[in-house]
Formats: C-alpha cells, sequence, structure tokens
C-alpha cells in the first residue's frame, strides 16, 4: 500500500473545508459591508429630514 | 478600515493560491521519500498537516491574548479576538485531526492512538474550540457568556504547551519536529523546501482570514448601532 489514494482523499476533504469557510467569510464580510452602507444611507437621510 | 479589509481580502486570496500551489507540487513534483515508511507516498499529507497544526496553535494563542484582555480588562478587541480565535483553531484543528487520522491510518495501521499525549491534547484543544463556538453561536452575547468562554479558552490553552513539547517530553507514536530534526526524518532538502513553503503560504492564509473575520465582526457591531440608532 503506498498510501497515495489517502493523500488524494486528505486533500479533497480538506479543500472543501478550508474553501467552504473562506468564502462563508469573504461574502459574510460583503453583505455587512453593503448594510452597513444602506443604514448609513438612511441613517444620513433620516437626519437630513 | 476599509484599507485594512482589502488587505485582509487580498492575503486570503493570495493564501488559497499558495497553499493550493502547495498542494499540487506536493502530489505531482516532491519527490518519494526513502527509509522505513510503511505508506511512503501517504507522507505527502504532512505538506498540510503540518503548517495546519502550527496554525491551530497560533490560533489558540490569539484567543488567550483576547480571553486575557477580555477577563481583566473587559476590552472589546479582547472579545473580538476569542471569537476569530475559537473559529479559526477549529477549522485548522479539524484540519489538522482529519489530515492526522488519515496519515495515521495508511502509515500506522491505526488512525489514533490514546496512548500518545499530543495526539489526545491536541483533541481536547480542538474539542475546546468546538465547544466555544457553539456556545458562542447558542448564548445570547453579553457579559456573563463572554466571561464564561473566555474562563473556559483560559484554561483551555494550558493544553498548548504540553501539546508542544509532548514529542519530545513523552514520545510515543507522534514523529518528532520533522523540519528541525531533518537528519532524524530523512527528508530531502527539497521535501523541506516545499514544506517550508506551505507554512509560509497557510501562515498569509492565516492572517488573510484573521482580518476578514475581526473585519467583519467590527462592520456587525457597527451595524448593530446603527440599527438601534435608526430604530
Amino acid at each position: 500500500m503506498s498510501g497515495i489514494s489517502e493523500a488524494y482523499a486528505t486533500y479533497v476533504i480538506l479543500s472543501t473545508i478550508i474553501l467552504l469557510y473562506s468564502f462563508r467569510l469573504l461574502k459574510k464580510l460583503s453583505n455587512a459591508t453593503a448594510s452597513l452602507e444602506k443604514i448609513s444611507k438612511l441613517v444620513s437621510e433620516e437626519d437630513d429630514e | 478600515m476599509a484599507d485594512t479589509t482589502h488587505i485582509g481580502k487580498i492575503l486570503t486570496k493570495c493564501g488559497l493560491f499558495f497553499i493550493f500551489l502547495t498542494a499540487f507540487l506536493g502530489l505531482f513534483w516532491a519527490p518519494t521519500v526513502t527509509g522505513s515508511w510503511k505508506s511512503p507516498e501517504a507522507y505527502r499529507i504532512l505538506y498540510w498537516h503540518v503548517p495546519i497544526a502550527w496554525i491551530t496553535i497560533i490560533s489558540y494563542t490569539f484567543l488567550f491574548v483576547g480571553a486575557l484582555s477580555w477577563y481583566s480588562k473587559r476590552k472589546e478587541w479582547g472579545w473580538n479576538l476569542v471569537v476569530v480565535g475559537s473559529e479559526l483553531s477549529l477549522i485548522f484543528g479539524l484540519g489538522a485531526i482529519i489530515s492526522g487520522t488519515i496519515w495515521g491510518s495508511a502509515e500506522w495501521g491505526v488512525p489514533w492512538d490514546w496512548t500518545d499525549l499530543r495526539l489526545n491534547t491536541f483533541g481536547l484543544l480542538t474539542a475546546t474550540s468546538l465547544f466555544l463556538v457553539l456556545a458562542r453561536e447558542s448564548q445570547p452575547d453579553g457579559m456573563d457568556t463572554r466571561d464564561t468562554l473566555s474562563s473556559i479558552g483560559l484554561f483551555g490553552f494550558a493544553l498548548v504547551p504540553i501539546t508542544l513539547i509532548a514529542t519530545t517530553w513523552y514520545k510515543n507514536r507522534h514523529p518528532g519536529i520533522i523540519i528541525i530534526e531533518s537528519e532524524e526524518s530523512g527528508l530531502s532538502s527539497e521535501i523541506l523546501s516545499l514544506m517550508m513553503m506551505g507554512a509560509v503560504s497557510f501562515i498569509i492564509l492565516f492572517i488573510g482570514l484573521s482580518i476578514v473575520s475581526y473585519s467583519t465582526i467590527k462592520l456587525e457591531s457597527e451595524l448593530q448601532n446603527k440599527q438601534m440608532k435608526f430604530d
């Protein structure tokens, strides 16, 4: 048994975990940025009124 | 703030690119090991396993510093560091355990050794991170929750020095520090260079993810304040 299939399996599993977490985090950041811009706009409009 | 967030995004993307390059080179370019290895090709797992285990320890150090700062001075950044550290130590800790058990199955014939100190303290460390993440998600945010979780983080950190010295102090099945003890491990310079590349790539990814995670927490808190003001 050379162990090459175990190596491939490990990289597939770990890549999935790391990619899912990284993209989830990046998406969370862009959602928070967009929501903050939106609410800042609403607050400033409210202040103007 | 926007600049830091941008840097975090770039570092995350660069880190991802370089860790996948390391994996590609580890699988298709790196030479096969010689010596008394039972499954010589399975060693390729170590190009990710070793740096991931290091990053878990660094993440837990973040958690410790944050918990200490929150517990002693009630610093908001300290709590944010607890959140960042617990999430990253969970993700990377799971990565180290999954890769370690697969490599153990191939090389030792068993995925886990309950008599090995390093494996068990590392497992406990990851279990503590899992508890912290789940507890934070399920409990309402407040002083009491933060105090309890910070104290668990502080006690959990006691496992870090034990995990670090376990292979020299109480060596059982887990190999020693392969990058430093290269003569003992019998690894060639190409393999060690690629391992160093893996370590640097994971550090870049870790810094990027930490910045992105920290910025997200700050933005969400700012958003909450603005929403309250608007209501």
